[in-house]
């Protein structure tokens, strides 16, 4: 009984201990990985962001492969802007090597004319170059991300298929994904090809060259300041998860740090003059990206939220990244000259992914079977303009010197009822 | 009758007008785009038959295509010669209902029923056919009763049992669809590209995969004929009455579907390497539009004056074709876009060609010659304009091979040795890509005609679409084409899909 007593007092004591030395413990990891970045964060919620006098300019490149940096992966604090644009390259929608989902892609226009069309996603990455050591065994051409999408919904479109195929591209070397839709009114099945980069995909707010096309040396990155955010998508928990251990995004006060990152393609004929991307700091995730027109002012605006699972692993080990690691919540797109929003709200709780599936689905011939792969869940669709997930916030106030916010008045006007 | 056609046209185009300028700058449709994103009255009554049968889904639509003739009022070169009175050249009635019912994964039945109707009957008096005959055309069973089969799929094969329709060609126009082969053809119309065109057939289809092939086996023990536009009704050739000499005596050979001699048989091989999608394809079947053979030539002293003194007997026969194809496709970077090629070769024996060197009156012949053809089409692909405007342009070509200048039925003018059409499509999405502009053009070459489609759409909703075409037509008078060319038609068509 004593024995008993005594061994439940220090367990007890144990736990204790434990509880108290382990936030601290982390609290230091975080500090210390703080002070690594020679940057700081604003402490004040009402001025949250800090624009750099001097912007860090991209580093050394890689002596072999001179499109990369020079630092090997995955690299370590502080970064360059083309460091962090590395960091997410190519994951695409998700990490890991199979995943399977089913998402909800929903469109609205400035009249409140809403588009919903479920679909399922599989996607199989056979080489998951997060790890960019990978790079020396993918050959230019070679194919690492093919991508399976079903559509369920509308009724006129059900079953309609379309199947990508994506290679690696190096500069000098261009190969643009294959593509092969087949439309079920018409049995038919056949390749089509990619409009061009700046033309939305499917008349969402999401270019050929946001989905599929650009990849990271094929701009400049500069780090013009840091910022804290708040809420992403209208969700406070931009990066849900809570036991992330070391990677726990979130400071006291809520607010998530980023590194704002300044990307300019080196095509001076390219569609848009830059874009402004908020890296979360622990995760470097991308929480927003802003893109601006050729004449400077601000076009599209996009926030994504994730789930990051498998807490307490190593974010950037690629073991877990085979496995899966983490993928989109929320998708919030807008247009903004246009009005006109694109969301993709994903349920965490229906994933698959780290579970293999026959990768002979990835053939054209497949997509006339017309067959959903998975049990079908009926997807809770909107019942009006009003569930619709609010515009991300302008934040007119931020990075004056580089980002021009003018928007036409009729949609001030829109914007100002709204409130 | 022109002020109602004028009407139509005025009120089609006017309304198109109002969503284009409205689109951009009106403030009507504030209320009526939100309102309209969700009416779908038909598929919410049917969300609780579905959601009572787990694995039952139900679709379907309702459709009108209503076509205008654009020229004069009466044509002295009417149907099959016949004047008409152009009120309409089509008023289409069309329904579709489809039940998928999924009783466990990977196996699913599929029904899909077809109602069609043309109304042109009821509004054309001068129309020169009989109505209640072209109508039970549409209440045939098996044009009511479309598709029907079962599904069966595996992780590396799947089969697919039933009245079903199966698609190996990618390409446009009438060349074009060499590759489609496998099911007869419903030529009613002249358009090329149409849900149903093609007559679906009783078959077994097994496709293997593997992860970057697959092989396709078809048994096709059913047996339609193609159809060809009603007799009397708005595309009928102009040049033909639809009806033979009273002299001439025919017999048709019925296809025995118990005979294993009669069914088809066809394999598809298809292989992805590096991007290169290749397939090769072999099909073995009857062909589906008949050869007269003439088989005898009887004196007949009792024909009435002005007729020759002959019977001349005919059997209308379907015979075996073999079919050897080859397809490629690739999309490529050049010029700093991206573009997609395509090719459909096909090598097709024992195709039988009129051959006026065998008179009719002539015994012992049978007034038809056998020739191979090879056919070939290959398109090119690509986007321009920031990505705003396709455009597809396919060269084609059918060879006859062993061709004789008196190949063909008539004297003035022998069946084309080569065939040359070019097809140059056009595509332009505008406002959320709902609204679309396309244009189709087809070039005959060789018979020096032309045809087009320009068309607008407009997608109110996933579930409700109108369409304006405009369908034209111009060359010779013995040309395919061209002897329709005053049969240009102003068409809208309005569909609801549930």
């Amino acid at each position: 009984m004593t024995t008993s007593i005594r061994s439940g007092t220090l367990n007890y004591f144990l736990a204790l201990a434990i509880m108290l030395i382990v936030p601290f413990w982390c609290h230091a990891q975080q500090s210390s990985l703080e002070k690594e970045t020679g940057l700081e964060w604003s402490q004040d919620k009402e001025k949250t962001w800090i624009q750099l006098n001097e912007p860090i300019l991209e580093g050394e490149k890689n002596t072999k492969w001179h499109w990369l940096p020079s630092e090997k992966f995955p690299f370590k604090a502080p970064y360059t802007g083309d460091e962090l644009a590395w960091f997410i390259a190519h994951s695409g929608f998700v990490f890991g090597n199979y995943v399977d989902l089913p998402f909800l892609s929903i469109r609205i226009n400035k009249r409140g004319h809403l588009i919903q069309r479920p679909a399922g996603f599989r996607i199989h990455q056979s080489h998951n170059w997060q790890d960019l050591s990978d790079l020396d065994k993918l050959k230019p051409g070679e194919m690492f991300n093919r991508q399976l999408q079903l559509y369920l919904e509308p009724a006129e479109k059900r079953g309609a298929g379309v199947l990508v195929m994506r290679y690696q591209e190096t500069p000098g070397f261009t190969k643009f994904p294959d593509i092969w839709s087949y439309i079920p009114s018409l049995r038919r099945n056949r390749r089509v090809g990619i409009t061009d980069r700046e033309d939305t995909i499917m008349g969402c707010d999401q270019t050929w060259d946001d989905a599929f096309l650009h990849m990271p040396w094929q701009s400049t990155h500069t780090i013009i300041g840091t910022d804290v955010l708040y809420e992403v998508a209208e969700v406070k928990l931009a990066v849900d998860s809570p036991d992330a251990y070391p990677w726990n995004p979130y400071r006291s006060d809520g607010g998530m740090e980023c590194y704002v990152v300044k990307e300019v393609h080196k095509d001076p004929g390219y569609y848009l003059s830059q874009k402004i991307i908020w890296y979360e700091k622990t995760t470097k995730l991308m929480l927003r990206d802003e893109a601006y027109d050729k004449k400077g002012n601000i076009l599209r605006i996009t926030e994504i939220t994730y789930f990051v699972d498998r807490a307490g692993s190593d974010y950037f080990s690629p073991e877990h990244h085979k496995k899966g690691l983490l993928s989109r919540l929320h998708h919030n797109a807008w247009t903004v000259d246009i009005d006109h929003r694109t969301w993709a709200p994903f349920r965490k709780d229906e994933y698959v992914y780290g579970e293999p599936f026959p990768t002979d689905i990835y053939n054209p011939f497949q997509l006339l079977k017309e067959e959903f792969w998975r049990e079908e869940t009926k997807e809770p669709k909107l019942k009006g303009p009003e569930e619709f997930i609010p515009r991300p916030p302008l934040y007119r106030d931020k990075f004056p010197n580089y980002r021009k916010i003018v928007l036409p008045e009729e949609l001030e006007k829109r914007l100002e009822a709204h409130k | 009758m022109k002020s109602i056609r004028c009407s139509f046209v005025v009120v089609a185009v006017f309304f198109m007008a109002f969503i284009l300028t409205d689109a951009c700058y009106g403030s009507f449709l504030d209320t009526f785009e939100e309102k309209i994103s969700f009416w779908d009255p038909i598929g919410h009554a049917l969300d609780p038959i579905e959601e009572s049968v787990p694995g039952l889904f139900l679709r379907g639509f309702l459709r009108n295509r209503t076509y205008v003739n654009t020229h004069g009022t009466t044509q002295s070169e009417g149907v099959a010669g016949i004047p008409r009175e152009w009120k309409f050249a089509n008023i289409f009635w069309e329904a579709e209902v489809e039940w998928r019912y999924r009783f466990g994964q990977g196996y699913e039945l599929v029904n899909i029923l077809n109602f069609q109707y043309d109304a042109v009957d009821d509004w054309d008096e001068s129309l020169p056919l009989n109505g209640e005959h072209y109508a039970e055309r549409y209440r045939r069973f098996t044009d009511i009763f479309r598709e029907f089969y079962l599904s069966t799929s595996r992780q590396s094969w799947y089969m697919r049992l039933g009245k079903q329709q199966v698609v190996w060609g990618k390409m446009e126009g009438p060349l074009g669809g060499q590759w489609n082969i496998v099911n007869p053809g419903d030529f009613r119309e002249l358009g090329y590209l149409h849900e149903w065109a093609r007559i679906p057939t009783w078959m077994a289809n097994f496709t293997y995969y593997w992860s970057d092939a697959s092989l396709q086996m078809l048994w096709i023990p059913d047996f339609e004929e193609d159809r060809g536009p009603f007799p009397g009704t708005t595309y009928q050739p102009p040049t033909s009455s639809g009806t033979f000499p009273p002299f001439f005596r025919i017999t048709t050979d019925r296809v025995s579907q118990t005979d294993f001699g009669n069914h088809g048989y066809g394999v598809r091989f298809n292989m992805i390497k590096k991007g290169w999608d290749v397939s090769l394809l072999y099909l073995n079947k009857l062909t589906y539009k008949p050869t007269m053979f003439k088989r005898e030539v009887t004196f007949d002293p009792t024909a009435p004056a002005g007729l020759p003194p002959y019977i001349v007997d005919f059997e209308k026969k379907f015979t075996r074709q073999h079919h050897f194809g080859f397809a490629l496709d690739k999309g490529f970077w050049f010029f700093g876009r991206s573009w997609v090629f395509r090719n459909e070769t096909i090598y097709t024996t024992n195709n039988y060609v009129s051959d006026r060197r065998e008179d009719t009156f002539t015994p012992g012949v049978d007034g038809v010659a056998k020739r191979d053809t090879i056919g070939s089409a290959i398109a090119f692909e690509a986007s321009w304009l920031k990505g705003e405007l396709t455009t597809t342009i396919q060269p084609s070509i059918l060879h006859y091979l062993d061709w004789r200048s008196t190949d063909g039925m008539w004297p003035e003018k022998s069946l084309p040795k080569d065939w040359y059409i070019t097809v140059l499509a056009l595509r332009k999405l505008w406002y959320d890509d709902r609204l679309g502009t396309f244009f189709t053009g087809y070039w005959w070459h060789h018979d020096g005609a032309f045809q087009c489609k320009s068309e607008v759409t407009f997608e109110f909703s996933d579930y409700l679409k109108l369409a304006v075409n405009y369908w034209q037509r111009m060359g010779n008078t013995d040309d395919i084409v061209g002897r329709y060319r005053n049969w240009d038609t102003i068409g809208v068509e309005l569909s609801y899909s549930f």
